[in-house]
């Protein structure tokens, strides 16, 4: 962030903290370059940078109110940064280590005429994704049942892709147990 | 969701915001708070028959300063590390751990110059009055602490929350200190000091999940 920058983001929060919605507007514009810069600065041009770009932009949001006027912005921007690039950059490391591509996987086996797709109990999951929590739901719902894309659930829920997969991965891990736990009761 | 359009959303719900007190102000609040829960609970379960002189003993008082200081100073440490980019320094993470050891080498010397400090820790003077005076006296200001730091935005979760939790129970530690009659080091490294250590070290594992920031971002 060049001195000129600095002095504009500051500008423009001290705006935004007094509810100027336009000046915040301006500041968010101004960070989705320097915060895009950053990552790639940091991770090269790895697809997922826009997911950086939107963490950082909805953390600031919610930490706002924790810039001091009286002090620099960058080192409270760049720390809001650094902590959503860490996080982002873990996820993604952890979805890359446990998901197989589908186009890897072999067929299912077809075993007396049935494949195991043929044994599972759909009204258990049915059952189970509708204990779930309305968010998560809501999410695996249209991911699975609806077969909208990621993208998709983010625009209808106002959610990033990120924090979608995130709640379907959520959503995935409570229905192994539900049904996990509907397997030993039968 | 594009970029442009999460911006647009983003403005549009930013309403005004009253910019956060800087940390000397919110530790200045929540010692003045803390404290005087504590003096409450102190009256409450009633200090020690002898307090009037043991305040003027100096091994209590270093003690006591060392315990309080290890209090503040992570309570410090706590409300700095919850505002982004006001740490100046790793360092200022080693404080609050470094005064824990010096209230651990105070206790350590003066066990020592006492004479026979291996038979003496190894009686285990350990009472579980201590131990629930501890508990109960930190509950209060700790749950405070956690809630004033939930709404900055701590991005070290794990370290906020051990500070946090060091400074309730060492706060709890100079009431109890006030309560508890015996002075013998050895009591006080085994049943004071240490459950200070594992109730910070439970409160860091329980408090991260807590403190994590953001929340609400995949809920």
């Amino acid at each position: 962030m060049t001195a000129e920058q600095e002095r504009q983001s500051a500008g423009l929060m001290r705006l935004a903290q007094s509810g100027d919605q336009v000046a915040y507007a301006s500041l968010l514009v101004l960070l989705t370059s320097t915060t895009r810069q950053f990552a790639r600065t940091r991770l090269g041009a790895v697809p997922w940078i826009d997911d950086v770009v939107q963490e950082t932009l909805l953390a600031v949001h919610r930490a706002r109110h924790t810039y001091d006027p009286g002090r620099p912005f960058a080192p409270w921007f760049y720390a809001v940064a650094s902590s959503r690039l860490i996080d982002v950059v873990r996820r993604e490391r952890r979805v890359t280590s446990r998901e197989i591509p589908g186009d890897v996987l072999p067929d299912a086996p077809v075993v007396g005429g049935m494949t195991p797709r043929d044994e599972i109990d759909v009204e258990a999951i049915h059952a189970a994704v509708s204990s779930l929590p309305a968010r998560q739901r809501e999410v695996i719902e249209a991911l699975k049942f609806r077969d909208q894309s990621v993208r998709e659930v983010a625009g209808r829920l106002s959610m990033t892709e990120s924090a979608v997969k995130v709640t379907a991965h959520r959503g995935y891990r409570a229905l192994k147990r539900l049904l996990g736990r509907h397997e030993r009761e039968d | 969701m594009r970029t442009d359009e999460l911006i647009v959303q983003l403005a549009r719900a930013a309403g005004p915001v009253r910019p956060l007190p800087g940390p000397s102000v919110r530790l200045a609040r929540w010692t003045a708070a803390a404290v005087s829960m504590t003096a409450l609970g102190v009256i409450v379960i009633g200090p020690r028959a002898d307090v009037l002189t043991a305040i003027y003993q100096p091994t209590f008082v270093a003690l006591a300063v060392a315990t309080l200081g290890t209090a503040l100073l992570s309570a410090a440490g706590a409300f700095v590390l919850s505002v982004p980019g006001i740490e100046r320094s790793p360092l200022q993470r080693a404080v609050p751990l470094l005064a824990g050891g010096v209230w651990a080498l105070v206790l350590v010397v003066l066990l020592t110059t006492g004479g026979d400090p291996v038979q003496r820790i190894l009686a285990l003077p350990f009472h579980w009055a201590c131990v629930i005076e501890i508990v109960g006296l930190s509950i209060v200001p700790s749950w405070v602490l956690f809630v004033m730091l939930r709404r900055a935005a701590p991005l070290r979760p794990a370290w906020s929350a051990a500070f946090a939790t060091l400074a309730a129970v060492a706060l709890a530690a100079v009431a109890t200190q006030v309560i508890c009659p015996l002075d013998d080091p050895a009591h006080q490294l085994v049943g004071h000091l240490l459950p200070v250590a594992l109730l910070s070290l439970s409160g860091t594992i329980v408090g991260r999940r807590w403190l994590y920031w953001p929340r609400d971002v995949s809920r």
